[in-house]
């Protein structure tokens, strides 16, 4: 056989060995929002709907607590976004609010409850950190609470709190069984 | 099985007639169709250094007299065979016999070349559609054979399936190097210009066993294109212009071909903005493509050969803004739409995310020489697959890619042959894969590193009609896996795997009758569930749902059945008939599962790898017609049934049944151009009505029919013969949607685009 056929088999040989992968980093996921906080002040009566998912998409299930809201009642919303997968945990919220013109919050509901927006962005435009809930007659509702990341703001219904033309990606779609008494 | 001898002037050979007087030799030749050795009339042949031309006679026949010593450079040109050089040094008067490949379109011709070490069942792409279709992708290209769709998303993010088969179940092989990368998913194109091509062919048989990979039918293949003998650089420069996205590609190969040293470089820049449906634009659809390569060749007296190849492609793909989506709703509501969200009036050059930029270095050296009346081959090829993806991100995070993946891989392998009778190897294949940690994103994929060891045996046999292939193939393949747990707080889970894989084909090919030819083939495959099947975590755009690995999968197992009928009639019809059976044990593939996972972007449905019988039928037709003199007419068909016998439910993203048809017209010359060629093209694909909905939560498109014209010519001019051709794509601007395209649930398929493109050769 000829010499240079050595050569061959030599890296063949070397290539039978095999090495270990690379340890994966934990990334520490900036963007992952676990946790949507809602504080509700009736003046008289305050409440809070909350949901936590801890550890983010897949893992242990997310945890949902929501308190009664009372009937034709009139509540100041605030919204706190989170990160609880780091500790201590990352307020988002500013991030939001920083970009409010790239944001929006969308509110719906099976029952008869209402939504206003309190705020706006730059543009004039609600972003609905800041929101009023008013309650009607006592029942059961599902209240649907979105983010929307990038949507058309200036699209029609849209600043009205109507998603039909929104578009962009959603960030937060959230659903609260909410008792109404 | 010796190594590949695809030349289009097969044989020349010249000998001397008369002693040598100045200025009055004669220089005359035959031409033929290397076929079947029948004359070729009307082929031209030009001398450069005098500037003369004549055409062959309808014996084959050509001559110039009154030529002086010295070397000239020789054009060989004829309708639907690519331009041939020739260098000739001219002492006394010379006779020469040329023997050109015909009708390159024309796929299997029963005096079947082997072209790609004894394929059976082979279809090509020829040099003169790389030439018409340069500006298009790789896998777009290679959806122009029958039985060949591309999987996508956009207008240049795509992959291949051949047969039903995609992803990891297709192996890529460029000059000899199966292509390593990220091509477990559907918007992953292959690393790969087609300029860079000389030749692209899907193969199967046997000899699809002599390449690693886990391919479980047949093998894409790309050869460089050969280096011609000629002692002067030469080149060819090939650039398109493209209405539809304002896109220009263009293409410079340059090369030289010494006795025993040959060389050549080519480089391609490709810049295409938004594309255009009709009605609309596709904002953010462009692409950025560069792509480098170079060889260099030497022999060593007859049979010593040594090659280096080295490629780098850089691409970057805008994909459609209003396709990206963050949980079902939105899907839904963007499906609503007429025309996409984010759609805006303006054209751009931009591209933005979401979007891809990856880049791939391949670098191959390759040994050849004879040992004991035996050939022996040393290939050694490393690679550098860069991948990176970004999303539409908050807080000015979307320049920092979501995805970020990195691989090394090296192919090592020695061949040993003897001439077509058999072929023996030994090959090593090692990857080392890792996700680049600076998306801040869970990743998707796990690190490992993966090495194969693997050996084959190939054999042929040829007795009068009959000719029959076989090839068996062992690999063991050792996986280490690093995955980062989903739970909080993350930790490092480490698995370990091995897997054995056999493979066996066997091929008879009979001829029946001197122009008939029939071909069986049964091949059985296995191959290790892929690192994503068994790996993955995270959220699937493509399904709109949670993608889950599932690590009790087992290698799948395939037996695939295939017969085809070759021929031609009168020579006037020329017919491939073909059909396939090919059973699956453990086929793994996405099911849904009854829970749906609620996130705090809603509720996905949950998917996992599973393991199926399943069963792939289809059939594939091409028929050739010659209509009358200079007009003939094509037909090609492909359909394929996917079945998961299991549960009685169809296979999703199967292509429906599709055609194509072209009509073309070729004048060898008309006033002031040669080798005219008209053709009118007909692209039809029927809707799909074989689809699982639980993996697809929107309608199949309709039903479509897109018409293309081109025409195209050498103009003779000065000394220079440019090489021009105008084509419109999707003449009627008809909208339509095409299945197996993802951004169908956001946007209609491309518009009408009118392309200018000039080849010139030099």
């Amino acid at each position: 056989m000829k010499k240079w056929l050595v050569v061959p088999s030599v890296v063949m040989a070397m290539s039978l060995w095999s090495c270990d992968p690379v340890d994966p980093v934990d990334p520490h996921d900036e963007e992952l929002i676990t946790t949507l906080n809602i504080d509700l002040d009736g003046g008289m009566h305050t409440a809070t709907l909350n949901y936590v998912d801890a550890d983010g998409d897949g893992g242990n299930d997310p945890v949902i607590t929501v308190d009664t809201l009372l009937a034709n009642t009139t509540y100041q919303g605030a919204i706190t976004v989170l990160n609880e997968s780091e500790t201590p945990a990352e307020d988002i919220t500013p991030e939001i609010f920083d970009e409010a013109d790239q944001h929006q919050f969308f509110f719906a509901t099976t029952g008869s409850a209402n939504f206003a927006y309190l705020d706006q962005d730059n543009d004039g435009y609600p972003v609905g950190l800041s929101f009023e809930l008013t309650t009607g007659a006592a029942g059961t509702e599902n209240i649907t609470v979105t983010l929307r990341h990038e949507p058309a703001k200036s699209a029609a219904g849209v600043a009205d709190g109507d998603l039909t033309e929104a578009g962009g990606e959603t960030d937060i779609e959230v659903v609260f069984e909410v008792i109404v008494e | 099985m010796s190594k590949r001898i695809y030349i289009f002037l097969l044989s020349i050979g010249w000998w001397h007639i008369a002693t040598a007087q100045s200025c009055f030799i004669d220089l005359s030749g035959a031409v033929t169709d290397v076929h079947d050795g029948s004359p070729m009339e009307q082929v031209s042949v030009y001398v450069q250094e005098v500037g003369r031309e004549v055409w062959t006679n309808p014996q084959g026949q050509f001559s110039f007299d009154h030529l002086c010593p010295g070397t000239y450079h020789l054009t060989v040109q004829h309708i639907g065979c690519p331009l041939q050089y020739l260098l000739i040094e001219l002492n006394a008067d010379t006779s020469i016999a040329l023997a050109m490949e015909h009708h390159q379109n024309m796929l299997h011709e029963v005096d079947v070349h082997d072209h790609h070490e004894g394929a059976l069942i082979e279809q090509r792409i020829s040099l003169l559609t790389l030439d018409e279709q340069q500006h298009t992708s790789f896998t777009d290209l290679l959806s122009t054979l029958s039985g060949v769709s591309a999987l996508g998303n956009g207008a240049d993010v795509g992959v291949p399936i051949v047969q039903g088969l995609s992803g990891n179940r297709l192996t890529i092989v460029t000059n000899g190097v199966m292509l390593t990368g990220q091509q477990w998913a559907t918007d992953h194109s292959p690393e790969i210009d087609v300029n860079a091509a000389g030749e692209i062919a899907v193969v199967s048989g046997a000899a699809t066993l002599r390449y690693p990979g886990t391919h479980m039918g047949g093998l894409v293949v790309m050869d460089a294109a050969p280096i011609p003998v000629d002692p002067h650089v030469h080149g060819k420069v090939r650039t398109t212009l493209v209405s539809n996205g304002r896109g220009i590609a263009t293409h410079l190969r340059l090369f030289k071909g010494k006795q025993q040293l040959q060389w050549q470089v080519g480089g391609t820049f490709k810049r295409f903005g938004d594309r255009r449906a009709p009605g609309y634009f596709l904002n953010n659809t462009g692409t950025a493509q560069q792509h480098v390569n170079a060889e260099v060749r030497r022999q060593w007296g007859e049979h010593a050969e040594g090659v280096v190849q080295y490629s780098f492609y850089d691409a970057e793909f805008g994909i459609l803004r209003g396709s990206h989506i963050g949980n079902l709703t939105d899907l839904q509501s963007a499906f609503m739409r007429e025309v996409p969200f984010y759609t805006e009036e303006a054209f751009s050059y931009g591209i933005e995310a979401p979007r891809q930029h990856v880049k791939h270095h391949t670098l191959k050296t390759s040994v050849q020489t004879e040992w004991k009346g035996k050939e022996v081959e040393w290939n050694l090829a490393g690679q550098v697959d860069d991948r990176k993806e970004f999303d539409v991100r908050r807080s000015g995070r979307s320049d920092i890619p979501a995805l970020s993946l990195m691989q090394l891989s090296f192919q090592n392998e020695v061949l040993l042959s003897h001439q077509e009778h058999w072929q023996i190897g030994v090959q090593m294949l090692g990857r080392n894969n890792w996700n680049v940690p600076e998306t801040g994103i869970l990743p998707l994929l796990p690190n490992y590193t993966s090495f194969s060891n693997g050996l084959f045996a190939l054999g042929r046999l040829q007795r009068n009609a009959i000719r029959a292939e076989w090839g068996a193939r062992y690999d063991y393949t050792v996986r280490d896996i690093a995955v980062l747990s989903t739970g909080v707080p993350r930790e490092v889970l480490r698995y370990q795997e091995g897997w054995h894989v056999f493979s066996a084909v066997g091929s008879v090919a009979y001829r029946f009758d001197p122009k008939w030819e029939v071909l069986t083939e049964l091949a059985l495959r296995e191959r290790p569930p892929g690192i994503n099947e068994r790996y993955a975590f995270g959220l699937h755009q493509g399904v709109s749902g949670i993608e889950e690995g599932n690590i009790a999968l087992d290698s799948e197992r395939g037996l695939k059945a295939s017969v085809q009928l070759r021929g031609r009639l009168n020579d006037r019809l020329h017919a491939e008939l073909g059909g396939y059976a090919h059973y699956f044990d453990g086929y793994i593939y996405l099911q849904p599962q009854q829970e749906f996972r609620l996130t705090i972007r809603g509720a996905f449905p949950v998917f996992s790898y599973e393991q199926c019988d399943a069963l792939l039928r289809g059939a594939d037709l091409k028929l050739r017609y010659a209509l009358a003199r200079h007009w003939d007419v094509e037909a090609t068909w492909a359909f394929v049934h996917g079945e998961n016998r299991s549960e009685d439910l169809p296979l999703n993203f199967m292509p429906p049944l599709n055609a194509q048809h072209s009509l073309r017209y070729e004048l060898p010359e008309w006033k002031g151009w040669r080798n005219m060629k008209l053709a009118l093209d007909h692209r039809y694909a029927a809707q799909q009505t074989h689809w699982d909905e639980r993996l697809d939560f929107i309608a199949s498109p309709a039903a479509y029919h897109v018409f293309d014209l081109s025409v195209g010519g050498t103009l003779k001019l000065w000394n220079v013969e440019p090489q021009l051709r105008l084509s419109v794509e999707n003449i009627a601007n008809t909208s339509y949607r095409d299945y197996l395209n993802r951004q169908r649930y956001f946007a209609d398929a491309l518009g009408r685009s009118v392309n200018v493109s000039w080849i010139q050769n030099f």
